[in-house]
């Protein structure tokens, strides 16, 4: 039965079915490299457009922040006056960015981009968020978001879309000395660092004192004076002031304790710095003083031996004139101090006010506001690291934070730009520096905790502040030591003055340092906008 | 019987074979974008990253206009990169990067192919080294 369906048949099934059998595998094959091989070059393909997709949208997104870098730095354009508002503590500081959001260059890319139908569908800048470092509301961080969309056709399959978002950090800072401290051309925080008022005024009482016994010896001699010297004696009895009306012109300096002291000075104004230290130049002064009344005492005693002799007479005369000039200017010298310098007692609402803004000078603030902190690293010091920075960026702006020098810094040359400079720790040598300066540069020297030595003349504003606690390595004061003739252009600002410091040659007032006059706000232009040139963060989306 | 039958069945196999064996890759190279083209946009992109880093690592000094040099996988081909400032806005280039190759005989022969792909680039640390002008003394 087997054998005779098998002779039947003639074997026509098996034929069949390995004909279909391959048939099907081979469909399979080629519905497989049908379907997977062009799904795997259309992918290849639509990831390809994807990446111009997002280099387009890279582009839009880099020319929005060069615009928003420069225009943040142009007075004609709105942006550099919008970012250098202040904003108030509570308020979120967003605000979208128009008039910076053109795009000129990007598009034009468009052309020659290997993707078909590449189109920029759109792109904004905003600034998300500002936020206050602390009290003065024109310094801020914040953030700016940037973001672009692109479209490419992605024939066979849909439009292909990239929208790229990229947030980059801000500051905006003080260019100058800080607030409130700018409004000065002198501050010091402690005047007992500084001078001993009570000291002074001891010696003041000791001048007029003097000037007393002088007017008795003048009248004692004029009672014995021939008469052809009667006049002679009269003009000099009436150049000299009545006691009272001295003592109200030499003012009595308060000794209250602690105290601050302040000049504001005009524009030029000139600051002979050894007259800081009043207690000192008085002493100084006085072995003159000293030395020309010991001489008057001898004319006096000469006088006593020939009271009839004219030359004794007339030398007595002399000597008292030539000892009176010296005790004026011991007195002048009170004077202009007081004429010059306000002293600020501790019972004056003023000086809490003003000693609350110290933390403004210290370390903690310029760790916040700076733009770059410079440590030694790497074999490199300070030092090698910051003249590189001014090297590689030509103008240096904004808050440069030097922690820890080491050795010595120097400063010479000129540093164009609108800088503040914070040495914490360590020397720093100010050595003509920024003479060539242009009426556009700022250099503000802080100096925490070290010593500065300035050597002749230099354009700048000095703060010197302390560095208290772990941070310090010595005394915790900063001290300065300023060269016999040095010239400071710019300010003084002095929270505490170190032991040892010498103060010689002279300040000059420089109000481009103020930012802006007290209680009327701030000048734009003293604020430095930096935008990080790193990206906080990055989101590309595929749609 | 048998013999005609496998020969009918080897003719209509080999009838079905001739569409398949076009769709192996020899029928794909000549489309638009083939893996050349794809091997150039991989490697232009590469170029630009790298022409950016080391822009930024050299503080945008010294830029290159035009630097060509003989294709990084050995083969007879070129690599272009150029920074192109833009006029007008200081600060601001773009970046081209150009990949050039000898198209092999199956995809038409002869001549030169190239891929080239754009960027913009701005100098990052613009807004600290900028310039401005003061309002004299402390007045508004």
């Amino acid at each position: 039965m087997r054998a005779l369906r098998a002779r039947e048949t003639g074997g026509v099934g098996l034929p069949l079915l390995v004909v279909l059998t391959l048939l099907v595998l081979l469909a399979f094959l080629g519905f497989h490299q049908l379907y997977f091989a062009s799904h795997v070059q259309a992918g290849s393909v639509r990831g390809a457009w994807g990446d111009v997709a997002l280099a387009v949208a890279e582009s839009a997104v880099e020319e929005l922040m060069h615009r928003v870098k420069s225009d943040a730095s142009d007075p004609s354009r709105a942006l550099f006056h919008q970012l250098r508002k202040d904003v108030l503590a509570g308020q979120m500081g967003a605000m979208p960015i128009l008039d910076s959001t053109r795009l000129d260059v990007a598009p034009r890319l468009l052309e020659q981009a290997p993707a078909p139908g590449a189109k920029i569908d759109w792109s904004s800048a905003e600034v998300a968020y500002q936020r206050q470092f602390e009290e003065n509301p024109w310094e801020r961080f914040g953030l700016i978001r940037y973001r672009a969309r692109v479209s490419v056709d992605g024939s066979p399959g849909p439009r292909l879309v990239r929208e790229l978002e990229v947030g980059q950090g801000f500051k905006v800072v003080s260019a100058t000395v800080p607030r409130p401290f700018d409004q000065a051309a002198v501050y010091v925080g402690d005047l007992w660092s500084l001078t001993d008022p009570a000291d002074v005024n001891r010696r003041r009482e000791r001048y007029l004192a003097a000037v007393e016994r002088h007017r008795g010896w003048l009248d004692q001699a004029m009672a014995r004076a021939p008469a052809q010297l009667a006049e002679r004696y009269s003009e000099a009895r009436s150049a000299i002031p009545s006691g009272s009306e001295l003592a109200g012109r030499v003012p009595v300096l308060p000794v209250t304790r602690p105290a601050l002291l302040v000049a504001s000075g005009h524009q030029g104004q000139e600051f002979p710095l050894d007259a800081l230290d009043l207690a000192r130049k008085l002493a100084a002064e006085e072995v003159d003083a000293a030395a020309s009344e010991a001489r008057v005492q001898g004319a006096l005693a000469a006088l006593d031996a020939a009271p009839a002799s004219p030359s004794a007479h007339e030398t007595l005369l002399s000597t008292l004139e030539q000892s009176l000039e010296l005790l004026q200017g011991l007195m002048s010298r009170i004077w202009a101090f007081g004429e010059g310098y306000r002293v600020v007692g501790v019972e004056q609402p003023e000086y809490q006010a003003l000693v609350r803004r110290h933390a403004g000078l210290w370390l903690d603030h310029w760790r916040r506001v700076a733009g770059f902190v410079l440590r030694e690293e790497g074999g490199q010091t300070v030092q090698s690291r910051f003249d590189s920075l001014a090297r590689r960026l030509g103008t240096l702006n904004g808050v440069v934070l030097c922690e820890s020098p080491g050795g010595t810094m120097t400063l010479s040359g000129n540093l164009p730009g609108k800088l503040v400079l914070v040495v914490s720790g360590g020397h720093v040598v100010l050595d003509g520096t920024n003479g060539g300066a242009r009426p556009q540069d700022l250099l503000t020297v802080v100096v925490l905790g070290g010593t500065v030595e300035v050597r002749g003349e230099v354009h700048a504003a000095l703060v010197l502040a302390s560095l208290p606690g772990e941070a310090a390595a010595g005394p915790p004061d900063s001290k300065a030591l300023f060269a016999p003739g040095a010239v400071l252009r710019g300010g003084l600002v002095i929270e505490r003055l170190g032991a040892g410091s010498v103060l010689a040659g002279s300040l000059f007032r420089e109000e481009k340092y103020s930012s802006g006059p007290a209680g009327r706000g701030a000048l734009a232009d003293r604020y430095a906008v930096l935008v990080s040139p790193l990206a906080v963060y990055r989101k590309v989306a595929h749609r | 019987m048998a013999l005609a039958e496998v020969l009918i069945a080897v003719l209509v196999l080999a009838a079905a074979m001739v569409p398949v064996l076009f769709l192996f890759p020899s029928g794909a190279r000549r489309s638009a974008f083939g893996e050349a083209h794809l091997r150039a946009h991989l490697r232009a992109r590469a170029l630009l990253g790298q022409a950016i880093d080391m822009a930024v690592r050299t503080g945008f000094r010294d830029l290159p206009e035009n630097q060509s040099v003989p294709a990084s996988d050995g083969s007879k081909g070129r690599e272009t990169i150029s920074f192109e400032p833009v006029r007008g806005f200081e600060g601001l280039w773009v970046v081209t990067a150009v990949v050039e190759w000898a198209a092999p005989l199956e995809d038409g022969g002869g001549g030169e192919r190239s891929y080239q792909l754009q960027r913009l680039l701005h100098k990052s640390e613009q807004s600290l080294g900028a310039d401005w002008p003061l309002v004299a003394g402390g007045e508004r």
